[in-house]
């Protein structure tokens, strides 16, 4: 096993920790976690975790298990086809990592803590019918997962992502890149649901060429404190992102979402559903910006971010931004924040329903359209399950 | 000594959003039978239908509901529909992501139990559709979202039926629909009429009662029933309107 490159564990280390001063850290405090001491990642082999999660995975579709006490990844199904790469890269010198995200501070660190890349290629033209399902397992306190996935031209596959890992006290720094070349298309669904105690810090950088398509399903809902951080570059003419997440918070949960979206190319075309429902005394942060510069023309841009607070204690902040400088473009950006309807809760319950019953269908109803995006019926029932 | 009635309104006065609406309303039906509210837009048809539900945001200040010589006025929602009180709402409010079927079946486990075993619910439930002629296509489509007049009043029609009430509030349910829509939900109506069902029917249209014979017919008007009388009330209300009303009462 090669160590990790030294350079970016220089970096890190040179790095100055963010503080609320920050804009993009303000409502994410990073003072009690002491960001700077997080240890290496060193197999230590003593896993706790039952791994019930990756039972499932099997019934469909190639697997692929990343866990923190390994150093590779587990192959927990083989039926990678000809068109398809799968390899385990150490020291790669941080291949292919495009800025903004080099000058991050959990990029670097992952980038310098990480044993490797689990790096997926499909050829172009490819059909990759069945979803590749990547899980990754945190079973000790610290977890530095990498993944990457490159679309060949015109190739078409999707992506099954989930997480899970311990109940006591761990931190997570993940990178996922996804680049798809020219008039490819990628459906990312993923399941975040780390344990009660993680603290995690999700950096995504998704780089699209010309004509092609990125559908991102999320569904988030474990970990104690995280922020996911998502570049969306669309590089090539009517380059197109949709992305969709589907948060619930309870207790004192806190996610933070730290959105950019950059139109570098005309008719370039993005969407932004988050939709989050709040309960007990937690907080979601919807924190995006759109970028459209000069000479963008067609350039196509919505953002949505609707909240239901089912709490008085339970905060959103939200903060759609538009970098526009170009005319002839289009752009929405909307956000809502407001408790469950009492006239739906009246209808459902002047038809018999009990009170926590109705509340439980209008929650359940107000993600339901995001999840019914996920692929694979398996998949869904699972989410919905576990939500 | 005579019957003490089924189903009974004692002096209600109303409340919403700090305004009297309903200034004392006194009604009572027995079961079998069909009464007729009628009254102009804004004389309190609407909020007396949603007080009798229970919909938390009408304020009963005084008087009482009672069902079967039971003291309802205060039974939440939930509630009154199991003891198979239904309102065919005007306007049925969307709740996306719930869908049709899902609904259905959460309201007939809710209302009728183990009346319904779990096996039959989805054929009951598709019969019933069937006869109103709504697709099955309908049932995984998101709860009134997004629907036409007329699908709203089939659907809260179908509603009725998969519930069996014992008081049903129908409250306009003839506006919004075309003559055809008009006859298939009557003729619905109509058919559920039994000995075992009390039906009050709030229109300000003499159409409805075309095919849904009324027993009574009750003038609502400014918050107060201000007359009640046969079928023939409802015909010489559709042919005179409602001003000769107001110069005969002293409202």
């Amino acid at each position: 096993m090669t160590a990790p490159a030294p350079i970016w564990e220089t970096l890190f280390q040179a790095t100055a920790v963010p503080t609320t001063k920050d804009e993009n850290f303000k409502y994410t405090s990073l003072k009690e976690l002491d960001v700077k001491s997080w240890p290496s990642a060193a197999p230590s082999g003593r896993a706790t975790f039952k791994g019930e999660a990756l039972q499932p995975l099997t019934e469909e579709g190639l697997a692929l298990c990343l866990r923190s006490s390994q150093s590779g990844f587990t192959i927990l199904k083989n039926e990678i086809s000809a068109d398809m790469d799968v390899q385990w890269m150490v020291s790669d010198e941080g291949w292919g990592v495009s800025a903004p995200i080099q000058d991050d501070i959990f990029a670097r660190l992952t980038l310098a803590r990480s044993f490797g890349v689990l790096r997926i290629k499909i050829a172009p033209r490819a059909r990759i019918e069945k979803p590749i399902r990547v899980v990754l397992i945190c079973e000790d306190e610290v977890f530095y997962p990498r993944i990457s996935i490159e679309l060949g031209a015109q190739a078409q596959a999707a992506l099954v992502l989930e997480t899970a890992g311990i109940d006591t006290a761990a931190s997570v720094s993940s990178l996922l890149q996804i680049k798809l070349e020219d008039s490819s298309e990628l459906t990312c669904a993923t399941f975040q649901n780390w344990g009660e105690q993680t603290r995690y810090f999700e950096r995504q950088v998704f780089d699209l060429s010309r004509a092609s398509h990125l559908r991102v399903i999320a569904m988030q809902k474990g970990g104690l404190k995280g922020q996911t951080r998502t570049e969306t570059f669309l590089r090539g003419e009517g380059a197109r992102s949709e992305l969709k997440a589907a948060t619930r918070a309870s207790a004192s949960q806190h996610f933070d979402y730290w959105i950019s979206t950059e139109h570098l190319a005309p008719r370039t075309t993005s969407a932004l559903d988050y939709w989050t429902v709040l309960g007990g005394r937690s907080r979601a942060i919807f924190n995006s910006r759109v970028v459209i510069p000069t000479g963008m023309s067609g350039a196509d841009a919505y953002q949505k971010n609707r909240n239901l607070l089912l709490s008085r204690e339970a905060v959103v902040d939200t903060i759609p931004k538009l970098e526009i400088a170009h005319d002839d473009v289009k752009c929405a950006h909307g956000a809502s924040a407001s408790p469950i309807n009492e006239e739906q809760l009246y209808y459902l319950m002047s038809r018999g329903i009990l009170r926590p019953q109705a509340e439980a269908m209008i929650v359940d109803g107000f993600t339901d359209p995001v999840l019914q995006g996920l692929p694979m019926e398996s998949f869904r029932e699972r989410v919905r399950s576990a939500l | 000594m005579a019957k003490s009635p089924w189903f009974e309104i004692k002096d209600l006065w109303v409340k919403v959003e700090g305004k009297e609406v309903l200034k004392g309303v006194s009604l009572s039906i027995q079961k079998g039978e069909v009464h007729a509210l009628m009254g102009r837009n804004g004389s309190g048809k609407t909020t007396l239908s949603h007080t009798l539900m229970g919909n938390p945001k009408y304020e009963i200040t005084r008087g009482s509901i009672w069902l079967n010589g039971q003291d309802i006025t205060h039974m939440p929602a939930d509630e009154r529909a199991r003891k198979r009180v239904f309102l065919c709402f005007q306007y049925p409010v969307a709740v996306p992501g719930v869908t049709v079927a899902n609904f259905l079946r959460a309201s007939i486990r809710a209302v009728r139990g183990d009346e319904v075993p779990a096996k039959d619910v989805r054929p009951l439930i598709k019969k019933e559709a069937a006869a109103l002629g709504i697709p099955d296509a309908f049932m995984t489509r998101s709860l009134n979202e997004g629907f036409s007049g007329g699908e709203k009043k089939k659907l809260e029609t179908l509603q009725m039926r998969l519930l069996r009430p014992e008081l049903a509030i129908l409250d306009e349910t003839d506006s919004g629909l075309d003559i055809d829509a008009l006859r298939v939900v009557s003729e619905n109506i109509e058919s559920m009429r039994s000995a075992e069902l009390a039906i009050l029917l709030i229109t300000h249209y003499q159409r409805m009662l075309g095919y849904l014979k009324p027993d009574k017919v009750h003038v609502l008007m400014d918050g107060r029933m201000v007359m009640s009388g046969g079928p023939e009330l409802a015909l010489k209300l559709e042919e005179r309107g409602y001003d000769w009303i107001q110069t005969e009462t002293t409202v």
